[in-house]
């Protein structure tokens, strides 16, 4: 079964629109059609975001929604610990680079994300990007009209 | 964190389901099936929190924003555990 890294921003594009791909990459995920990674980064960086933009509660529930994902495998900080200093020099920002080192810790197929910057740069050649519009087709599932595939 | 025991009294139909799916090999053991349940639960329950919380804002961030603040919680957080 595809094992696919998703980024924090699939989580925050769900919480912010009615329809989105992001959604609908994470129903796919609950139905059991992929094996959801993600890394204990992403935690922390949709909690800062929604105590920044929203409530307490939507932080909360977000953590819950994100921690009981069926078959979640979430990347903790010792294996990235272990990858300290690799992929560096293909990752312009170095706040993107634990992310790109969970992707390769948990040996992931793929990396679903809506951030274009980080697609960009040069690790796009060992690691396979999708956006989430992309990803659903991947996985045969309809998806939405929506800008960047978001 | 630890888990803690908790009893719960279930009908004898619904054990029979669990212990059938147990068998067919689905689950490890009764525990693995309910705690399953349980998470899946608390995963509807959240996401229909959430989805309700997001009908109640008039409109969507525009998606620039969105990611820049995306951008900005990731090196903070960055900043924080690596330093």
């Amino acid at each position: 079964m595809i094992r696919a890294y998703l980024d924090t921003g699939v989580f925050l594009v769900f919480l912010d629109r009615d329809d989105s791909n992001s959604e609908r990459v994470l129903d796919a995920a609950a139905e059991g059609l992929f094996l959801p990674v993600i890394s204990f980064h992403t935690f922390q960086e949709a909690t800062h975001n929604l105590l920044a933009r929203r409530t307490k509660d939507e932080a909360s529930w977000l953590r819950y929604f994100m921690w009981t994902l069926p078959g979640l495998e979430v990347v903790t900080s010792d294996r990235l610990q272990a990858l300290q200093g690799r992929y560096g020099d293909r990752v312009a920002d170095p706040s993107d680079l634990p992310h790109v080192q969970a992707y390769f810790a948990a040996e992931c197929d793929r990396f679903v994300t809506v951030n274009r910057r980080l697609t960009r740069m040069a690790i796009r050649e060992v690691v396979a990007f999708r956006t989430p519009r992309e990803f659903l087709e991947e996985l045969g599932r309809p998806v939405v009209e929506t800008p960047q595939g978001i | 964190m630890a888990s803690q025991v908790t009893h719960v009294r279930l009908a004898p139909q619904d054990l029979a389901f669990i212990d059938e799916a147990v068998e067919r090999g689905r689950f490890l053991d009764r525990t693995d099936f309910i705690r399953s349940a349980v998470r899946l639960q608390i995963h509807e329950l959240a996401k229909e929190r959430l989805r309700e919380s997001r009908s109640r804002r008039r409109s969507p961030t525009p998606i620039p924003d969105l990611l820049a603040s995306l951008r900005a919680s990731r090196k903070a957080v960055h900043r924080e555990i690596w330093g």
